[in-house]
Parts: structure tokens; sequence; C-alpha cells
């Protein structure tokens, strides 16, 4: 029963290094699967392109099912699994800026760095501003502490808070998903193609 | 009117869907997450039944004045119970705070109790509460848990006023009364106490070291 490092199976050691080969391997896939564009990337905005909300969307769903089914099985203790804390405000704040970025520089955060490895001008670019961002984040930050952890939720999780059972949000995401990803395929349809 | 882009739902798709919904539907399906977390009705009475389950007051007695660095005693009783008497090194948990969970979710008493380094004993004044503790934590497979048989009345009844045994007793008896024996003078700090042993002069040393422990949560 996982979590593996959690329960002694391995040393919290090697989560570093599980992290790294993780790593590569999410970047090799985001690179083959062409997310090192930055047209591609903002197709999803444009109408063009939406490999990047099907992808994301699958892999999440993907999680998910997975680590229902493991729970079930008892090969993994979801309690122990660590719970982001949700602050409402600057989660809005951030995904705006997030949203923002994402129209006007064509990367996410881990996509530029994708870009960047295989030589791209742009995602250079746009990992110095991520840089500068961190940089005048960190200087700043205690000036917008406060909003910062402002609309604190705590843990919650968003089933609990619909009042239905994790599997049944689960099973209605999925449901989502897949009429979304029809829906969008008739955009991308409609849309003037675009080469890159 | 045909044109020559590609269709919009292609077989594949259709396949990889239906798998989705199938597995979505199994997740709703499927009965109760959380009953699987817990032991079997017939693994606990297996566990029940034997004796593995309980340490005897003399067994705790030698592990205390060994000084064994892997016992971990829990003191189910209320925190007034526990601040007039306790076990040396004991940690308070009310058995009405064991489930508590903290507001990221977790058991608040996870990092003491959850883990399989340290032998964790729970006793209260007799069985019932501190056996109530054993079973909640098996329950949740917890290891290494075990209560304290007979609880602190037995405590004082074999080691802080043991009864000498009879004229016929075996050799066993009689080097068991000894130990305990020795065990009182350890535990009453050589004093002799004919009665009223619940103000045992041991009571301050031990609040203050679990109260330590309380606040940082118990790790390990």
């Amino acid at each position: 029963m996982g979590p593996l490092t959690d329960i002694g199976v391995l040393n919290s050691n090697w989560e570093l290094l599980i992290a790294l080969v993780l790593g590569i391997g999410f970047g090799y896939v985001l690179e083959a699967a062409g997310f090192s564009t930055s047209r591609k990337l903002a197709g999803v905005f444009y109408g063009y392109d939406f490999v990047v909300w099907r992808v994301f969307f699958t892999a999440a769903l993907t999680a998910m099912v997975g680590l229902m089914y493991f729970s079930y099985l008892d090969w993994i203790d979801l309690s122990l699994i660590y719970v982001n804390k949700t602050f409402l405000g600057s989660a809005i704040a951030g995904g705006v800026i997030m949203g923002l970025g994402f129209i006007i520089g064509g990367f996410c955060p881990g996509t530029s760095v994708c870009a960047v490895a295989i030589g791209k001008l742009d995602g250079l670019i746009f990992l110095g501003g991520v840089f500068i961002g961190i940089f005048l984040f960190g200087a700043t930050f205690p000036l917008i502490e406060e909003f910062y952890t402002s609309g604190a939720l705590g843990s919650i999780l968003v089933y609990d808070v619909l009042g239905i059972s994790a599997g049944m949000f689960v099973f209605i995401l999925i449901l989502f998903a897949i009429v979304s990803f029809y829906l969008t395929a008739r955009i991308q349809r409609k849309a003037k193609p675009v080469r890159y | 009117m045909e044109d020559n882009k590609p269709r919009i739902i292609k077989k594949r798709y259709i396949f990889m869907a239906a798998l989705m919904i199938i597995a979505g539907v199994g997740l709703v399906v499927i009965p109760d997450f959380d009953k699987m977390k817990e032991a079997h009705a017939e693994e606990m009475l297996l566990q029940i039944m034997s004796d593995e389950k309980v340490f005897s007051t003399d067994e705790i007695a030698e592990m205390l004045i060994s000084g064994d660095p892997l016992l971990q005693l829990i003191d189910v009783r209320t925190p007034e119970e526990f601040e007039k008497f306790s076990l040396p090194g004991a940690i308070n948990i009310p058995l009405a705070d064991l489930l508590t969970k903290d507001e990221t979710g977790h058991y608040k008493w996870n990092d003491a109790l959850n883990q399989d380094v340290k032998t964790t004993v729970f006793y209260s004044n007799g069985d019932i509460y501190a056996s109530r503790a054993w079973s909640l934590c098996t329950r949740l497979k917890f290891k290494n848990v075990y209560f304290m048989n007979g609880g602190l009345n037995g405590w004082f009844e074999t080691i802080i006023q043991p009864k000498a045994p009879a004229v016929s007793a075996s050799v066993e008896e009689e080097k068991l009364y000894q130990f305990r024996l020795g065990a009182r003078q350890y535990f009453l700090g050589g004093g002799v106490v004919e009665t009223a042993a619940a103000t045992a002069p041991t009571s301050a040393q031990p609040t203050k070291k679990a109260g330590k422990k309380a606040g940082g949560g118990g790790g390990c």
C-alpha cells in the first residue's frame, strides 16, 4: 500500500530521483505532442487547435481514475496524499495572470522549458519573463502577503463541497470531458487551419 | 457535399470514450471506499482472540525499568486524570481525541500511532478504553499497537501493591513477586508507600515530558 515513501518502502531521499525521472518523461511527452510550439498552445484560445485541452484533461482523468481504483484495491492510501490548500483570492488572481501569460506568450511554464530545450528563442524569452516574475514576487511578497493568504479554505476537495461521492464526481467529469472533446473538435473543424 | 477534412469521430475515440465511461460507472457502483481501509471482521476476531495484543503490567514495568527506547505508552484517559497520575514517559491522547483530524484532513495523531518502529501500548484505568483504542487503531491497520492488560488498576495491584505468594507457591511465582517488589521500589523512588499510590511522586516528570511530545505531534 502506497504512497511508497510515506509507508517506508522507499527512503524519502528517493523522491528527488523519482521526480527527475518523471520530469524527463513528462518533458519528452510534452515535446513529442508538439507542446513546445507556442502557436499550437495558443490554438486553444483561438479555436484552431485543442490538443492541449484534450491532452491535459485526459491526463487528469487517467490519474483520477487510476488513483480511485488503486485506493479501492488498497494499493494506495488516499488520506496520506498531500492536498494543496486553497486560497481563493490568490487562486483567482493567479489563474487570470497565468491565462493572460498563456494567451500572450503561447506557453505555460512547463512547455516554455520544453521549447528552450529544443532551442526556441521565444521559449527562452518566455522563461526569462518567468524568472523576472519569480524575482518580483519574492521581492514584493511582504506587500502582497495578506492578499496571498486571503480566502483560505484549507485542503478542500470539489466533491466534498458538492456533497457527492468521489466516484460520482469522476464519472461526471468523464462525461463532461467527452462532451467537451466532441464540441471542441467541431469548433476546430470550422476554424481556419493554421500551419506550424 | 464531401470535404477532405478528417472526421470528427474516429473509431478509436469512441473506444477510448467508452472505456473511460465504463471505468467511471465502475467507480459509481462499487461500494463505499472507506470500508476497504479497515481490517476485515475475521481478521479482527483472530487478533482479539490471541494474546498478542496485550502486554502484562509486569512486561511494561520491565520495559520501563530497562528504558526500552521503542516503548511508546499512550494514556487514553482524560487530561485531568493524566495530570494526577501517569506512567513514566506516557503521552496523553484521550480516547475521544484519538481520531481527531487536523485542518489538512489527516489524523492528528497519525505520526505517533501509524508507524512501525515503536511499540505503542495503550492504557487506561481498566481494560475497556484502552482496548477500544486498540481496536480502533487495528481497524485502521496501524501496526505495533497493544494495550496494557488490567490497566492502571492492574498496575497498582501487581506492581505497586503486590500480594505475597502463598507458602506453597512455585519458584516462578516467588521470582515474580521479587521482581514486583523491585519494580515497586523503582517506580516509587525507594520510599515505601502503603496505600494511596495514586499520588506517586513519578507523576510530575512524565507529565512535563508528555506535554512536550504532544506539542510536536509525536513524529519519529
